[in-house]
């Protein structure tokens, strides 16, 4: 797609009309937020390049960075694909112990041995403690707990003979933010610095000191930056803090196919590969949705933190939400008004 | 109203009858196994006070009933207990969380726990900070303690305390070995082989370490076949659980339950197990008996400054605690799987939970809550019954017990007979109207005018002892036992004479079967395993392979010296009362292993030739499924949440099959029809078909004749399902020389049935076998040729030898408790 402009620098403003959005439309989507989602603290929404629709909530400014949660899966998602594309990890068919030598394994450990990078970024890992019979929720508090997260982690890993089966889990994610580390030998914070961040005009993260792990230090209140775990790895599943504006920017990276001004930063493979529909609705990290004729990926995260990219409709909506345990679906915000908004 | 009046009921083989049982009384309702009392009593009533209860909540309009009566009235709220029902409840259902006495005490350590340090183990201070390293803990919310919860349980055996583990170094002992090498020490029947060297014909020759991993899991662990279903594509893994299932058999040492070795049987994770009150941590806590338990947790004040909360806590833990062990079930550990509870144990449990509760004008209906009590332990569970129904409510209890149907105030005898022959109300009224009522079996032999079989070759003898006749010496084999400590046991050196029949006894807890199904039982399994190698069975090939559920139970450790003796005879046979399975496909026909003979007698039938129907076509679990049930006869509603239920199947009316399966006749009987009759009709209807009636007779000598050969297995009790597993292994017609193990076999057993038992016990010995029976019954202890004695009490009050020798003996053992209520 041709661009008259990157927002590297600045992102630039227009009127929804001079981009084929309905501002009557956009206007009924302030109301919708404001009336209905009292959680969402800034939304964006982009067409063809241009900020159409921007707006915070509580005291929020386009500067202000928010912990978006599970979005961050599909940045680690983007900086595996930017690894692989740079050789450093060989495919997604690599073993995911092959990075971790130091993990001693029984002879019978064969499910763990088999375990790819690919089931982790699908989330087909088989994980101990999803059992029919048993409350299946991921026990993050536990991990937080834990001296070594990533011994913890392979500890879980592929018990139950259900390789292949989906099973959406945080702690696999994490485990791909170690890998990025063991092949690149930057953590992930870095090599998205280095290799995504800047590039794009994302402002850089600099390290911060976790002072404790405790719920608010690791999930809470003292998130900043982007939080690592004890031994240094950044945190995979969740844990980055970003503004609006830098979500949109991502999105956008990618409805361009992961080219930016002259550079590809990630491969056109990658992003086609990442966001292929599946039965599982599940890509490389990214949602996937197919409805009413309109195809869709997102990043979600917990509270209703959401990069959408609409790539038919050359579209990017981000909006961040304060993380809470009930929220109601984002969906009829891009139902009721953003889809209907959009003028052929 | 005072009465719950029933009319015309006619469900299975009642016979239209109308009764009327008096409410807010002690009711028993009693006859011989299978006269129709829980076809009545639960089928019917329970049923019935279910389903009007989902009715007034509007949850059931318009559902179709099935035509069991013409019409009830007089019911309420029914609450019931039975005992097959219990025993398939899911293994992760403990005495502790079912009495929820362990989420109470997850609290307390939460709340009170000491918590040592994770970097140097120093047990931290008040402020929470390591005196010695400086680290910082953090206090665990409850759910930290909680085996059954994923911040709780172990990640090695996610809450189990064991696995199951695939010894790879038997499996494949040498680099060398190939995959076919390795598919032949499985010893495999020759359908699996033959479909895993379809499958994996590239791999045969190869190494099986060189073999890709992928490949390798996948011959191992298989995938999911479906979405959400935990079904898995064939693998080993599968076969072995199988084999495990059907068998019974630890296969050749590969596939095994083992302890697990991170929490060593604990459950709980690494967190939890680094809290502790007075030293102990909550796993510790769980495997204490009740008794254990009460006492570590009454000093526990002395030991700990707990807060008020703590307290109070502390003391309603312990009001539980008494309370179960006033309901005899201090021997019972907070681990202890429901699963594995004998059914008097889960009565009393349920008993306890509800005596607890102190709810009135409820029905209770209780499933034989004397199994597994010894005489002298009755007493109490008795008081406690009344007390339910003191409370104001009406108890009904199925029972063949004699000291319960004397409590009675209203005795309801369905009989005469089995199947058939029973279904009607041979007696209703009070005890002395029963022990003159001749129509009533239950009533003659309860007044002694039938009389228990005499053995035929009764043997008297005994170590050191004076009486006259044959005395234990030297020359008599016997089984022999050193220094077993298992559970509780003491260090208990027994002697098991053979070719006799040897009652083992003792009160609930005294260690009975941890002296039988804990150690002699495994100690002769792994005597036998390693001569039985080579002539093991092959697991069911086709139907009932697809179990999904193994029979996983408690391990405990056999801990004793050795065996001396086993050289006397050539196997054993171990005849629990664990379930047959909880596949309601499976059912006494394909449990013996006669299903395969039945099917292929329809496909041999002209019909079925000229229609191409092979024995696979008369299967409801295959080819001959009812193509709207899927074979189960029956279609589930969810009601939401966890509330289902199931009406029968509108295409196949419950039937299973589909047209083509029931259009075939044999003898004018369609393959349904076949499943309906009962095991007695059908060896009439065999009857020149030896091998396929061979162990249906033997299942109707020992008083099963009443069975349908279709029954679900999972609806037998345990008595039933001992009795069909005891069936099979006498229609193996092994040579003699057989070691048959039983564990309270009279469950379940009206005085009629237990004389036939007792005569079959008599022909097994008289054949040249041997029988070890675990027994409270002093009819069937009368007739033991030996009894030895465990106790004296429970737990760890028990697990000595107090007595041994003949009925006569043991009844002038001052130290006997058993002796004084031999007959
Ligand atoms: N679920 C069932 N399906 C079919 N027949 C059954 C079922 N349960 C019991 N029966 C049959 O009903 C008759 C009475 O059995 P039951 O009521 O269990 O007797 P009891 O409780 O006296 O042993 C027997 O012929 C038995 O085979
Ligand atoms: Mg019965
Ligand atoms: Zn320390
Ligand atoms: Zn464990
Ligand atoms: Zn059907």
């Amino acid at each position: 797609m041709k661009r008259d402009y990157w927002p590297t620098e600045e992102w630039r403003t227009a009127d929804p009309a001079s981009v084929g959005m309905d501002p009557g439309k956009l206007s009924d989507l302030e109301l919708m937020v404001k009336s209905q989602y009292p959680n969402i603290n800034g939304i964006a929404v982009v067409r063809s390049g241009y900020i159409v629709f921007e707006r915070y909530y509580h005291d929020h400014g386009p500067l202000d960075t928010h912990n978006v949660a599970s979005v961050t899966k599909s940045f680690i998602s983007a900086l595996i694909g930017i690894a692989i594309d740079a050789r450093l990890i060989k495919s997604v068919d690599q073993k995911v112990l092959s990075f971790f030598p130091e993990y001693v394994l029984d002879a019978s450990d064969i499910q763990k041995r088999t375990i790819t990078i690919r089931h982790l970024l699908t989330m087909t890992a088989p994980i101990a403690w999803k059992k029919e019979d048993t409350t299946g929720y991921e026990p993050l508090d536990r991990l937080r707990r834990q001296r070594n997260w990533v011994m913890f982690i392979i500890n879980i890993l592929g018990r139950n003979g259900q390789t292949g089966r989906f099973q959406y889990s945080t702690v696999g994610t994490h485990l791909l933010s170690a890998i990025i580390t063991h092949a690149t030998g930057l953590c992930a914070r870095e090599f998205a610095n280095e290799r995504l961040f800047r590039p794009i005009g994302i402002n850089e993260i600099p390290d911060h000191e976790m002072k404790s792990f405790l719920l608010d230090d690791v999930f809470g209140k003292n998130v900043s930056g982007w939080i690592k775990d004890p031994q240094g790895y950044t945190t995979g599943g969740w844990g980055l803090t970003i503004t609006v504006r830098d979500m949109a920017r991502f999105g956008f990276l990618y409805l361009n196919r992961g080219k930016w001004e002259d550079n590809q930063i990630v491969s056109k493979g990658w992003i086609d590969e990442s966001t292929a529909m599946n039965s599982n609705k599940y890509g490389y990290l990214w949602w996937l949705r197919d409805e009413g004729g309109i195809f869709s990926y997102s990043a979600l995260g917990a509270g209703g933190n959401v990069i959408c990219c609409i790539p038919g409709k050359d579209l990017v909506v981000a909006i961040a939400s304060k993380v809470v345990m009930k929220t109601r679906d984002r969906w009829p915000l891009f139902e009721k008004c953003i889809i209907p908004a959009l003028i052929e | 109203m005072k009465n719950i009046i029933i009319k015309g009921a006619r469900l299975h083989n009642l016979k239209n009858i109308d009764i009327a049982i008096p409410k807010n009384e002690l009711v028993v309702a009693t006859g011989i196994s299978g006269s129709g009392k829980s076809s009545l009593v639960f089928d019917i009533i329970f049923e019935e006070g279910r389903r009007q209860y989902l009715q007034s909540l509007g949850i059931l309009a318009g559902i179709e009933e099935e035509d069991k009566f013409d019409s009830i009235s007089g019911i309420g709220p029914t609450i019931a207990v039975q005992q097959n029902i219990i025993r398939q409840s899911s293994p992760r259902s403990t005495v502790g969380s079912r009495t929820n006495i362990l989420n109470m005490l997850a609290v307390l350590f939460a709340g009170e726990g000491r918590i040592a340090c994770s970097y140097c183990g120093t047990p931290v201070g008040d402020d929470l900070t390591c005196g010695k390293c400086g680290n910082i803990e953090e206090r665990f919310p409850a759910s930290y303690f909680s085996y059954n919860n994923p911040n709780g349980m172990c990640i090695k055996c996610s809450g189990r305390g064991a696995y199951f583990e695939i010894d790879m170094q038997k499996l494949v002992p040498e680099d060398s070995t190939t995959l076919q090498q390795v598919l032949d020490a499985v010893g495999l029947t020759p359908g699996y082989m033959r479909l895993f060297q379809r499958h994996y014909f590239n791999y045969l020759a190869t190494p099986f370490y060189e073999i890709p991993d992928e490949v390798k899991e996948e011959i191992i662990y298989g995938h999911n076949l479906s979405k959400s279903r935990e079904k898995q594509s064939s693998c080993l893994t599968k076969i072995f659980q199988g084999r495990l299932h059907w068998h019974g058999e630890d296969t050749s040492g590969i596939y095994t339950w083992s302890v697990c070795s991170e929490c060593h049987g604990y459950r709980i994770g690494e967190e939890a197990r680094r809290v502790l009150l007075a030293g102990k941590h909550i796993g510790e806590l769980g495997k204490m008996t009740i008794h254990e338990l009460q006492a570590f947790l009454d000093d526990l004040p002395e030991k700990e400054t707990l807060l008020p909360f703590g307290h109070n806590l502390l003391k309603e833990i312990l009001r539980k605690t008494s309370q179960l062990i006033k309901s005899r079930l201090g021997h019972l550990s907070l681990y202890r799987e429901m699963p594995t509870l004998s059914g008097g144990e889960i009565q009393r449990l349920f008993l306890n939970s509800h005596l607890d509760s102190r709810m009135d004008s409820l029905i209770y209906i209780l499933d034989e809550p004397t199994v597994g009590l010894h005489e002298s332990e009755k007493t109490e569970l008795l008081k406690s019954i009344n007390d339910l129904k003191e409370l104001g409510n009406t108890v009904i209890v199925v029972e063949h017990d004699r000291n319960v149907i004397e409590m009675a105030e209203h005795i309801i005898d369905i009989g005469p007979k089995a199947g058939i022959e029973g279904g009607q109300v041979t007696y209703q009224g009070d005890l002395k109207g029963l022990l003159q009522c001749n129509e009533s079996i239950t009533g003659q032999y309860l007044s002694g005018k039938a009389i228990m079989p005499v053995r035929s070759r009764c043997q008297i003898i005994g170590l050191n002892e004076q009486i006259n006749k044959k005395t234990i010496d030297k020359a008599t084999p016997c089984l022999t036992i050193r220094h077993a400590r298992t559970n509780n046991l003491k260090d208990v050196t027994v002697s098991f004479p053979l070719g006799v029949l040897v009652g083992i006894a003792g009160v609930s807890g005294s260690g009975k079967s941890s002296l039988v199904s804990d150690t002699l039982v495994p100690l002769l399994r792994g005597y036998f395993h390693d001569r039985w190698e080579n002539g093991r069975t092959g697991v069911v090939e086709n139907g009932n392979d697809d179990e999904d559920e193994s029979d996983e139970s408690m391990v405990v450790e056999a801990i004793s010296d050795k065996l001396e003796g086993v050289e006397h005879i050539s196997g054993f046979a171990e005849v629990s009362q664990a379930p047959i399975g909880r596949n309601m496909n499976s059912n006494p026909v394909s449990y013996i292993g006669i299903w395969d003979k039945i099917r292929k007698v329809f496909a041999a039938q002209t019909e079925a030739i000229q229609q191409n129907l092979s024995a696979g076509h008369f299967s409801f679990n295959s080819k001959g499924a009812c193509s709207v049930c899927g074979g189960s006869g029956r279609e589930t509603l969810w009601l939401g949440g966890n509330l289902k239920i199931d009406t029968i199947c509108k295409e196949c009316h419950g039937k299973r099959f589909n047209d083509e399966a029931l259009s075939v006749r044999y003898k004018d009987k369609n393959i349904f029809d076949v499943l309906e009759m009962s095991v007695s009709e059908s060896v009439r209807f065999f009857a020149d078909k030896p091998g396929i009636i061979s162990t249906l007779k033997v299942m109707e000598r020992i008083g099963m004749g009443y069975i349908k050969l279709g029954q679900p297995t999972p609806t037998l009790s345990g008595g039933e399902a001992q009795r069909v597993k005891l069936a099979k292994e006498i229609g193996k017609r092994r040579k003699g020389n057989i070691l048959y193990v039983m564990d309270e076999p009279t469950t379940g057993l009206s005085l009629y049935d237990t004389a036939k038992l007792i005569q079959l016990l008599d022909e097994l010995i008289t054949k040249g076998n041997s029988v070890i029976v675990i027994e409270h019954d002093p009819v069937v202890l009368s007739s033991c040729d030996y009894i030895i004695e465990l106790g004296p009490g429970g737990g760890v009050e028990g697990g000595r030898l107090i007595a041994e020798g003949s009925p006569q003996a043991l009844k002038e053992n001052q130290k006997s408790i058993t002796g004084r209520y031999l007959q």
